[in-house]
């Protein structure tokens, strides 16, 4: 697997972060102002000092990173996400208001092409994002998602095309040189 | 009033409605669908976009001093739903309260261990465990949790 | 009656009728996840109601409310799964 994960605790949980906390740390900082909705000096302090004292009482598994999040892939999948979720709602919001009989339903098992943890949650969570779609289950060491369909005409395939599209989205905006160029080479 | 009051007060209200109508088809969709897990499509999905849109008619008329709040709001939203809707569907398809019968294609009934018939006995029993290696995507793990009071 | 007093009107009255369809479905619905969703559906309607009437009024009184409805509205649904035993199948 190309993915150093440790669950549960981590082993040894000092005061002073490490290099690689320094972006969850960030945004637990700007999640904590968000709230508080100030940028006074008070807010800021308070802050940082909240999230250092959490990292410690509240340590959390390691995160896999297989590459460093890439801002054009980012922005790519997050139009793409926004232009689905409208065009996705619209259409399930049609299929429940129209008069006739209810859509059909389908569970399609899709292998992913790439191996990584982080971008099957990722990629499994935006199918589920989008209406129509939805992860009934994953199977992590094959890496299959099991997807339930809502009203498509041919459900296997639009289910693998919708997955394998969002897949390599994801893997542009958040994955190793190898998921992307495994993505690139099937697209 | 200001042109530019005039177009945001317009905007803020067709975001309303558009939102609202998006609600309603959740709730008619609720009603309508035959299936436990169609009714989690249509009861989920659609509220995001509604709750969106109405996030941004919201924005428009009350200022920039709300702004970090609704952003984080929208995150928020974006991010539990499809992480507790997936839940809920894995949990209820494993246990067998989603009709398995329903389905035209079922690839993920094969994979999972045949529903056990309920036995009358009292208290939870989780889900069933696949036979292959434990799966990292739920909380609802093989081992024993603490129950306790 | 300014636009948005009228979009305002029109929004409740559509939310109030996915609400009682909602309710519809808590009260009918076979087993412990249909009503789970039911009551996921009602937090996010109460969140859109919240919604129209701090665009209506401009106020931003309830942010803090939208804040906690968003953050913890889903706990309840994870917290029935979790839960789910097969005797929770429909028609019990």
């Amino acid at each position: 697997m190309s993915h150093e994960l440790t669950r549960g605790k981590p082993a040894t949980v000092s005061w002073i972060p490490r290099r690689h906390e320094l972006p969850m740390l960030t945004l637990m900082v700007v999640v904590y102002l968000g709230l508080l909705g100030s940028l006074s000096l008070e807010a800021i302090v308070s802050a940082v000092v909240v999230a250092l004292v959490l990292r410690v009482v509240l340590p959390l598994p390691m995160l896999p990173r297989d590459g460093e999040p890439h801002p054009v892939g980012l922005l790519r999948l997050g139009a793409r996400v926004v232009y689905e979720l409208v065009v996705s709602s619209a259409q399930v919001a049609w299929l429940a208001l129209r008069p006739g009989p209810p859509p059909a339903t389908s569970v399609v098992a899709i292998r992913l092409r790439t191996d990584s943890d982080l971008l099957a949650v990722v990629t499994s969570m935006i199918i589920t994002l989008l209406p129509g779609s939805l992860l009934v289950d994953l199977d992590v060491p094959t890496a299959t998602l099991y997807v339930h369909a809502l009203g498509a005409s041919h459900p296997e395939a639009s289910a693998r095309k919708q997955a394998a599209a969002i897949e390599h989205l994801v893997a542009e905006a958040f994955g190793s040189p190898a998921d992307r160029q495994l993505c690139r080479q099937t697209a | 009033m200001s042109t530019l009051e005039t177009v945001l007060d317009v905007v803020s209200a067709l975001c309303l409605v558009l939102g609202a109508v998006l609600s309603l088809s959740a709730g008619v969709g609720l009603v309508r669908f035959p299936d436990l897990i169609s009714r989690m499509h249509a009861g989920a999905k659609p509220q995001v976009l509604g709750l969106l849109l109405m996030l941004l008619g919201a924005l428009l008329q009350v200022g920039w001093s709300a702004v970090p709040e609704m952003l984080l709001v929208a995150a928020f939203q974006v991010v539990t739903v499809p992480v507790a809707t997936h839940l809920l569907a894995r949990a209820s398809f494993r246990s067998g309260a989603a009709d398995r019968s329903r389905l035209e294609v079922d690839d993920l009934s094969s994979q999972l261990r045949p529903l056990a018939r309920p036995s009358g006995t009292a208290g939870p029993q989780g889900s069933p465990v696949e036979g292959s290696a434990p799966d990292r995507a739920g909380d609802d793990g093989s081992g024993p949790v603490d129950r306790g009071p | 009656m300014t636009v948005l007093g009228v979009a305002g009107v029109v929004s409740l009255a559509i939310i109030g009728v996915g609400a009682v369809l909602t309710l519809v479905r808590l009260v009918r619905g076979p087993g412990s996840p249909d009503r789970a969703v039911a009551s996921d559906v009602l937090v996010s309607l109460l969140m859109a109601g919240l919604l129209v009437h701090m665009t209506v009024n401009g106020s931003d009184t309830f942010v803090p409310v939208l804040l906690v409805l968003a953050l913890l509205g889903f706990v309840s649904s994870s917290t029935i799964a979790r839960f789910l035993s097969p005797s929770d199948r429909e028609g019990e």
